[in-house]
């Protein structure tokens, strides 16, 4: 009787918890989303100001380092520990730049949750949901890790897209026939081409 | 007639040609065997040079004609003119539904034809989807894919048109020929609504696309492998779209926990 009454708590203990890991993971990405929409595209700043905030939310929301060794697959292991932390600065940059040049496509869509599903690796899931753009739903999966108790995003994956899978291509189909120096220096030309850009929409606002 | 003929003929030995002439040679290594092998992409010579043509065109051709059509017409308008593009490819649609066993999908594309035909008078308006009645899109080089044409075939380029594979070029091609347009109406009339169906998939295709493939040239370090990539996992998931399991497969890739940063 004393096994099966510990079994059956143990059942719930253990539902409880994963239905909580559950819950926790959508509530993260949707808690981070109602944030940079309200205190990053909303709100009523310099695109400057708009872009350190978007960097803070991203440093702590995305797992920058898991992203960047991920990207340069087997060449990774072949750098040294200067050359990635470099590497991980310069993709950082360039992706926040990047998405900063897209703040003012932000008019009002909404993100709904469907589920969760269980990706590969420890404590790893996908988190389904669509985005309405120009009344079409657009699908939208998030690859959340949780670790220590903080989850993190891993990954984006627009209708069927990988951001990491596209950019880990892209950058050893590079790394072939050029060096990790110049695969930085190449991601520095296109944060400050990205900065370029937002400054010369800005201007052709004022004008 | 002939002379159309005698056009298909020398384009058909052209790109045979450019084919032969621009297939890239398997690499001795075998570390880059394998990423040669991996990649599918023997044709990567023609393939660059129809992607940067393809970048051209869309820079100097699509991108301006997009802007223009946006200039000129209003957000209603352009609408009108997707919902009637969209309605004249539900037949085709139909077709390869039906070649594919889809019978439900067959009926849902079906019932969006008919409403769409009728009460969105002649499908200039989307009343099916204000009814909810959603169908799939579906294409010959799905067929295919569901007739057992599974593994993966070489990228190919086409000029114009942009990312492919031999399987969907292939599929493209047969497309013209089960059409239910060219073969319900008769001749003059036929004509007109194929010539209507093309030019509005054209716009349709310039207006929702132009501007993601100015962004990719753009913003890429790689544009040819970023369109590659891209147009790969965006295909695998139009072929598996009733299969999420499929679908995942293709991003669900390993993090590789385990080892030190």
């Amino acid at each position: 009787m004393k096994k099966i009454f510990v079994l059956i708590l143990t059942f719930f203990c253990f539902t409880h918890i994963a239905m909580a890991q559950e819950k926790s993971a959508t509530t993260f990405v949707n808690t981070l989303i109602n944030n940079i929409i309200e205190n990053v595209l909303t709100v009523n700043i310099s695109k400057e100001e708009k872009t350190k905030r978007f960097e803070e939310y991203i440093s702590d929301a995305v797992d920058t380092q898991a992203i960047a060794k991920a990207v340069l697959a087997q060449y990774w292991r072949t750098i040294s520990p200067k050359e990635k932390d470099d590497f991980v600065d310069a993709f950082k940059e360039m992706a926040i730049k990047m998405t900063a040049e897209r703040f003012d496509m932000y008019n009002g869509q909404e993100v709904k949750f469907f589920s969760e599903r269980p990706a590969q690796g420890k404590n790893q899931v996908f988190v389904d949901s669509t985005v309405n753009h120009d009344s079409k739903d657009i699908q939208v999966v998030w690859r959340v890790r949780e670790k220590d108790g903080k989850y993190q995003i891993l990954d984006i994956i627009i209708e069927g897209v990988s951001m990491t899978l596209n950019y880990r291509n892209e950058y050893t189909a590079f790394l072939q026939n050029h060096t990790i120096q110049d695969l930085i220096a190449e991601l520095k030309k296109q944060a400050e081409n990205a900065a370029d850009t937002v400054a010369k929409k800005k201007e052709e606002k004022k004008n | 007639m002939v002379i159309i003929k005698k056009l298909r003929h020398l384009f058909f030995c052209f790109i045979g040609c450019l084919l032969l002439a621009a297939c890239a040679t398997p690499p001795t290594d075998p570390i880059a065997l394998e990423q040669f092998n991996a990649n599918n992409d023997p044709f990567e010579p023609y393939n660059r040079v129809a992607t940067d043509f393809n970048f051209k065109v869309n820079r100097y051709i699509y991108r301006p004609f997009d802007e223009a059509y946006r200039f000129v017409t209003p957000e209603p308008v352009r609408n009108c003119i997707s919902n009637a593009s969209s309605n004249i490819s539900q037949p085709y649609y139909f077709v390869n539904a039906v070649l594919q066993g889809e019978l439900e999908e067959s009926a849902q594309i079906f019932g969006r034809f008919f409403t769409n035909s009728t009460l969105g008078v002649f499908g200039l308006f989307d009343v099916a989807g204000a009814l909810d009645i959603e169908a799939p899109q579906k294409d010959f080089g799905e067929t295919l894919y569901k007739w057992g044409w599974k593994q993966p075939t070489p990228y190919f380029v086409i000029p114009f048109l942009g990312p492919s594979d031999i399987r969907d070029t292939t599929g493209r091609v047969v497309g013209f020929f089960v059409d239910p347009l060219d073969y319900v109406f008769p001749r003059p009339e036929r004509r007109y609504l194929l010539i209507f169906r093309y030019i509005t998939m054209g716009i349709v295709t310039v207006d929702n696309l132009s501007e993601l493939l100015e962004n990719i040239e753009k913003n890429s370090i790689d544009p040819y492998i970023a369109l590659r990539t891209m147009y790969r996992q965006s295909r695998a998931k139009f072929l598996n779209a009733k299969d999420i399991d499929a679908q995942t497969e293709n991003y669900n890739f390993d993090f590789d926990d385990e080892e030190e940063f």
